[in-house]
């Protein structure tokens, strides 16, 4: 697993959790995907490492849960 | 600014994460005495770098997150961890801004030494204050401007010079006001001085030829408050300045 379920449970969405304590939660997706609750925005997990970035969030926004890759591309710079 | 911190940080990651200064810098040492970190302590280092503060903290805590927006940098500072058989520290990438976290959920919140970086400080600050426990504790480092308003804007200027992502320090007494303005009670304020290698200082940078000649005319012809801060010191290529850092420590 590429993330914790302890650490699972403490990470929110960064623009939701701004807007409610109880909103942006996160669901884990084919092990590299952190899908927001709330919104959809959806934040890769790169190399263990969950990429928490707005810009991430949103340019995954649009993508169905089911077209997301099974390995997240590298960013764009 | 994020980019341009990004940038800088992530092509001189390595150098960060074994730069002697970072890895055992006094205000490191004054952190985690104030901080007091307990066993039980789930702890965020925000703006983590080469991961120092988190690595000194997860020395005596069950579990640190280490937020970092360079993602190079997270990975030279894990695998650094990695090494020092360190591996209770959660690695992530994300804006010390815009947290990506539950609320009141951490016993201590640190960051050291990356606010002067911020776009917006105050809302940082309120961000952090957000996710800290009640009864939790913030142990806030940061370069700090001389309090002349003038001096300060050459200072900056000096700083911005050799690293282009530095965006503003502030002096003491403003980043106190950020802390309590976010509502929270400070403990303690204090103010270190610490003599800086003037060359290596740039190598960390990278700096190119130009541009250290340019900062060396700058600490050379520094006047009034600006020259009782920086505090020259030798000549080239020996010479030192003092870089001033400020400690905050505060609760929610």
């Amino acid at each position: 697993m590429a993330i914790s379920p302890d650490l699972l449970e403490i990470l929110r969405c960064p623009v939701c959790v701004r807007e409610a304590d109880d909103a942006g939660l996160l669901t884990l997706t084919k092990d590299v995907w952190l899908v927001c609750q709330t919104c959809e925005r959806k934040y890769p997990i790169r190399d263990d490492i969950p990429v928490m970035l707005i810009e991430e969030g949103d340019r995954w926004r649009n993508t169905p849960v089911d077209e997301l890759p099974e390995t997240p591309p590298e960013p764009v710079v | 600014m994020n980019e341009l911190v990004r940038q800088q940080f992530g092509a001189n990651a390595e150098r960060y994460v074994r730069s002697a200064v970072h890895a055992r810098g006094q205000s490191l040492e004054r952190m985690i005495a104030l901080a007091k970190p307990q066993p039980h302590w789930l702890a965020l280092d925000v703006a983590s770098g080469g991961g120092h503060s988190a690595l000194a903290i997860a020395r005596r805590t069950r579990r640190v997150v280490a937020l970092d927006i360079t993602g190079p940098m997270l990975k030279a500072a894990r695998a650094f961890a990695r090494e020092q058989g360190v591996d209770h520290i959660s690695w992530m990438q994300g804006d010390g801004q815009f947290l990506p976290f539950a609320t009141a959920i951490f016993d201590l919140v640190t960051c050291r030494v990356a606010l002067h970086h911020f776009s917006d400080p105050p809302a940082a600050i309120r961000a952090w204050a957000r996710a800290l426990k009640p009864g939790g504790r913030l142990v806030l480092v940061d370069n700090v401007g001389p309090d002349d308003r003038a001096a300060n804007a050459y200072v900056n200027a000096f700083e911005a010079l050799r690293d282009p992502s530095h965006g503003w320090m502030h002096p003491l007494a403003t980043l106190v006001d950020f802390v309590k303005q976010a509502g929270l009670r400070v403990t303690h304020v204090e103010r270190l001085i610490k003599p800086m290698d003037f060359a290596a200082w740039m190598d960390r940078m990278n700096v190119d030829a130009e541009t250290r000649e340019h900062l060396e005319e700058m600490l050379r012809s520094s006047r009034g408050p600006a020259r009782e801060f920086l505090n020259p010191q030798g000549r080239p290529p020996f010479m030192t300045f003092d870089l001033h850092e400020g400690v905050v420590a505060a609760e929610a």
